[in-house]
């Protein structure tokens, strides 16, 4: 009897495996469809549905004085062909390219000087300090900004008083304030990314160069920067399409000639209803960025690829005429680029540092109003935040959308790149495309578009879906770095894993997505970053029953600077600072090598 | 108030110029199903009063009241909320927000069911827009009603001799001068044409600004509101707008902006809303000069609207009433410096305040036309960024 309930239950077992087996083998078989629909289906269905659902409307007519009806006209895109928008485009894409010159150029010296010359405790902690930055809601650094360059402003009061100018030469609004403020707010990403690139290239190989005779400028010209330019490539990217959409900056540090699509839209959706021309601003816009990201891509396929033993280069002549010039720069100044390096990154990290210590600083102050210096100190400011249920249930939204964000940007982001990179797919450059496109989306046509769309699917008003939304503008992120990160990692290590025996899955687990694992954190914390900071989107989405940071502190700056905004901001800088340091710490994910 | 008065009959049911024409508008399918939800709210036993499902406040489900931020919200907890639930034992609150300015939300949350808050303060052109698009709820003119005499353009009237808003608070402009960067305070409009205050001012960026108003009130060429009646009337007081830019160092959006921009020193002087010109003014005498123009305020208003969606109607028609007694609209002119929604013999004010508030009976204020901005929108806007923005 025994041996029978044995040879039973030995049989139940062996079933169970059977099924089990068969299970995973058709999981295994459409793993690959899992991987690859997982993330076109959500970006077919919450970018391109709306994408859809905009263009439709751009054709709908907008009577005077009244809402938007179904209908076709085609008079918002002849109002904007008339001139007056084509302007608005000018100056945006303007702005857009100055800010990316200035963020490569101020950033590559940074990144390489970080990645190069500095102790991997200062490297930390540089990092912290940058990252900080981007944690300060883009208002309020944007009033700092404003502070510090005022006519009666720190840097006017300092060169006045060195004797470098008889008065002042700043202006709190201006082309020079925005163009300053793009680059505080975007630079940080530049950095970023080109640091991570950067530190991936063997310092051997630069030793080689400086062995054989180059110099040190001609070692970044001839050696780093080829091996680079990937990175480069992406940071320049990533930095055109956010300062092509930004809208708070130019707002409030611009006068109306540095205005952009984004405050147009802004304006015909706020002032005047009028979301049809608002959502033809937007078909164009978007048609015109896409336009320059298909001769950018030509140029870079024409004029070369750079390999990782940097002897292919953009453009021969062009880097043989650098060479030489470089060469003839006295060996008394190469050799004091590292030290040159430290001096610089010193100067910028105060700069850096100057906007945070302006909004700490101004939550301390006693009076109703913000005030730089303050006249006292006072930690009223605090106190009402963290009575207030207001401020306490605006931090508690903000920062669960934020993570839940992360996770699905990361997600679409992470597995879409998997897709293209190991995949063979016929239609990898349409996937790549539909990855991106969410990003060339400017985020106020996001909010409308999104706003429609979610009234339909009564998903409007809710947290989950601001989370979706920003979920989805913000995959792109995740997408390139995660690319990146594949494209860069070394196919060795996975093909000695797989010879000494690991299956796919096996492999994947525990030596691809180590591998990645900074580049999956980076993807995450840029979606989680962006996310506290967004505005304009939750503004359009969140409806009435909550409100997150952002809104609430738009909300009152239009009629009080309080200290109570900096308090906030000081409380959302140490949360998110505290958070990435223990994840990064507890996981030991080394992101900042 | 102008020291033009009419009888409080005809101001009831008159329409004066600077009350906008209304154009007809179809609210049937609202109100049927209004109708209908109501009778299904009334038959459904609650088990208590003040559920959720019938239209009644309660501690759980308040009146909503949003009001703008900062100093005003405080005044306005202080002077109207906190006594109106005292007094009538009505669960209320008030949330700050942009209040109507925001119709793209309203308009989605009204659609979808939803009740963003019960009452919001909104401008002229904001009310027009919500009542074309079937936003708010109309009134009875019988279940409006006050112990003083309330102003007629406060109390705008659909074409079916509805109410569409009821008067909350007058806000009049004047001209705030920032002595830290200008001597002598600044005593009238054409100093903006002026170019001895080259990069000195500060305006509201927005077309409906009033500048348009002002400009074809002040300059002896135009005729006032009988040139913007017009297209090439228009024009060419946008002409004239046009010389001030020189003047402008700062196009702002919301007034914190100018004051922050004053505070830096940035800003020498502000057309500005004379409410919050007078808190300041008060709160740093040695800093800030308000004055009312030497050819008068420009005058400008709020005035209360309830969301269709709204299951509080009742409860906010009541806030209403409370809101237009004369003694709250004192406390409240008293404390916020709004102009009152009341007439002057009303209100038991003093003379001085009143003027301040107000501007001297012996002068006209700057009656601006809102129906214009409405009418005109997409050209005036398009002229406007052409024209007069740099």
């Amino acid at each position: 009897m025994a041996s029978d309930d044995i040879s039973s239950q030995r049989t139940q077992l062996q079933r169970i495996l059977n099924e089990t087996k068969s299970i995973r083998k058709r999981i295994k078989r459409h793993t690959k469809k899992i991987i690859v629909g997982y993330p076109i289906s959500i970006l077919v269905l919450f970018a391109v549905v709306p994408a859809g659902i905009l263009f439709v409307t751009s054709f709908f007519p907008k009577p005077s004085g009244e809402y938007y009806s179904i209908g076709f006209t085609t008079t918002h895109y002849v109002r904007i062909l008339e001139g007056q928008a084509l302007e608005y485009i000018t100056t945006t894409l303007s702005l857009a390219v100055m800010t990316t010159l200035m963020c490569l150029l101020i950033g590559f010296p940074m990144a390489y000087g970080l990645s190069r010359f500095c102790s991997p405790k200062y490297k930390r902690n540089y990092l912290i300090v940058i990252i900080a930055t981007m944690w300060l809601t883009v208002i309020i650094r944007t009033y700092a900004i404003q502070i510090l360059y005022a006519t009666d402003g720190m840097f006017n009061r300092l060169l006045v008083w060195l004797g470098f100018v008889p008065e002042a030469i700043f202006e709190s609004t201006g082309l020079f304030t925005v163009l300053t403020g793009m680059v505080y707010g975007y630079l940080p990403f530049a950095l970023l990314t080109m640091y991570s690139s950067i530190n991936k290239i063997e310092p051997s190989i630069e030793e080689a160069s400086l062995n054989l005779g180059a110099n040190r400028l001609q070692t970044i010209w001839r050696v780093i920067i080829p091996q680079a330019i990937q990175g480069i490539a992406v940071a320049g990217g990533l930095v055109f399409i956010l300062s092509s959409g930004s809208y708070v900056i130019p707002r409030l540090l611009g006068d109306p000639s540095q205005w952009t699509v984004p405050i147009l839209i802004t304006q015909q959706i706020s002032n005047q209803l009028n979301v049809p021309y608002a959502a033809a601003l937007a078909i164009v816009f978007v048609f015109v960025i896409d336009g320059l990201f298909v001769v950018s891509f030509w140029a870079y396929r024409r004029l070369g690829r750079v390999s990782v033993v940097g002897i292919e280069s953009l453009s021969t002549k062009f880097v043989r005429v650098g060479d030489s010039i470089l060469g003839y720069v006295p060996n008394s100044f190469t050799s004091r680029v590292p030290m040159l390096l430290r001096a610089y990154l010193f100067v910028l990290l105060v700069l850096f540092a100057l906007p945070l210590a302006v909004v700490i600083s101004v939550s301390f102050s006693p009076g109703s109003v913000m005030q730089f210096p303050p006249e006292g100190f006072s930690l009223q400011w605090y106190e009402e935040i963290l009575t207030a249920a207001l401020w306490r249930n605006a931090l508690f939204d903000s920062l669960s959308i934020a993570v839940i964000a992360a996770v699905i940007s990361t997600s679409i982001g992470a597995s879409l790149a998997y897709s293209i990179d190991r995949f063979e797919l016929e239609y990898k450059s349409q996937l790549m495309a539909l990855g991106v496109t969410p990003l060339v989306i400017p985020p106020v046509i996001a909010g409308v578009a999104y706003m429609s769309y979610f009234l339909q699917i009564d998903i409007w008003g809710t947290k989950y879906g601001v989370a979706i939304a920003h979920g989805v503008v913000f995959s792109p992120f995740a997408l390139v770095l995660v690319k990146k990160g594949l494209d860069e990692l070394d196919d060795h290590l996975e093909e000695a894993a797989s010879s000494l025996g690991a299956s796919q899955v096996q492999l994947t687990r525990t030596v691809t997505v180590p591998l990645l694992s900074s580049a999956l954190f980076s993807g995450a914390l840029f979606a989680f970053v962006l996310s506290l900071n967004e505005y304009i989107i939750a503004y359009f989405i969140s409806g009435f029953g909550f409100n997150t940071v952002p809104i609430e502190i738009f909300s009152s700056l239009r009629y009080n600077y309080s200290p109570e905004i900096a308090a906030i901001s000081v409380i959302y800088i140490m949360i998110t600072t505290i958070v990435v340091v223990v994840v990064d710490r507890r996981f030991d994910l080394s992101l900042w090598n | 108030m102008n020291g033009n008065k009419e009888s409080s009959n005809t101001k009831a049911q008159s329409k004066t110029d600077s009350v906008p024409e209304c154009k007809k508008t179809s609210h049937s399918r609202r109100r049927v199903l209004s109708t209908v939800a109501a009778g299904v709210g009334a038959t459904t036993i609650a088990g208590c009063l003040g559920s959720s499902e019938t239209d009644e406040p309660t501690d759980n489900s308040p009146l909503r009241v949003e009001v703008y931020g900062g100093i005003f919200k405080e005044v306005m907890d202080e002077q109207l909320i906190n006594p109106f639930r005292e007094e009538t034992g009505i669960p209320v609150e008030s949330e700050s927000g942009l209040s109507a300015s925001q119709l793209s939300r309203i308009n989605a949350a009204v659609n979808a069911g939803e009740t963003p808050v019960d009452l919001f303060a909104a401008q002229p052109t904001q009310y027009i827009r919500g009542h074309e698009m079937g936003l708010w709820h109309t009134h009875d003119p019988s279940a409006i009603s006050s112990s003083g005499d309330v102003i007629p353009e406060m109390m705008p009237m659909t074409d079916d001799s509805e109410l569409m808003a009821v008067g909350a608070f007058g806000v009049y402009e004047s001209l705030l001068t920032n002595l830290d960067v200008i001597d002598d305070p600044v005593t009238t409009w054409k100093a903006l044409w002026d170019d001895q205050y080259e990069e000195q001012f500060a305006v509201g960026q927005a077309f409906d600004n009033y500048l348009i108003d002002i400009t074809a009130h002040i300059f002896d060429e135009f005729d006032g509101q009988e040139t913007l009646e017009t297209e090439s009337g228009i024009t060419s007081v946008l002409e004239k707008v046009q010389e001030v830019k020189p003047q402008i160092t700062t196009w702002f959006d919301g007034e914190a902006e100018a004051q922050e921009g004053m505070q830096r020193n940035d800003i020498g002087a502000a057309k500005y809303y004379n409410d919050v010109a007078l808190v300041l003014e008060e709160q740093e005498n040695s800093k800030y000069d308000n004055v009312v123009p030497d050819e008068g305020l420009l005058k400008d208003h709020r005035a209360w609207v309830i969301p269709e969606s709204s299951p509080n109607v009742e409860a906010a028609q009541e806030f209403l009433n409370y809101s237009l007694q004369p003694e709250v609209q004192k406390r409240i002119t008293e404390e916020l410096y709004t102009a009152p929604v009341l007439e002057r013999d009303s209100m038991d004010i003093s003379d001085d305040l009143y003027t301040a508030v107000h501007g001297p009976d012996s002068m006209d204020a700057i009656e601006p036309n809102h129906q214009m901005y409405i009418d005109r929108e997409e050209w005036l806007d398009s002229q406007w960024r052409d024209m007069v923005l740099p």
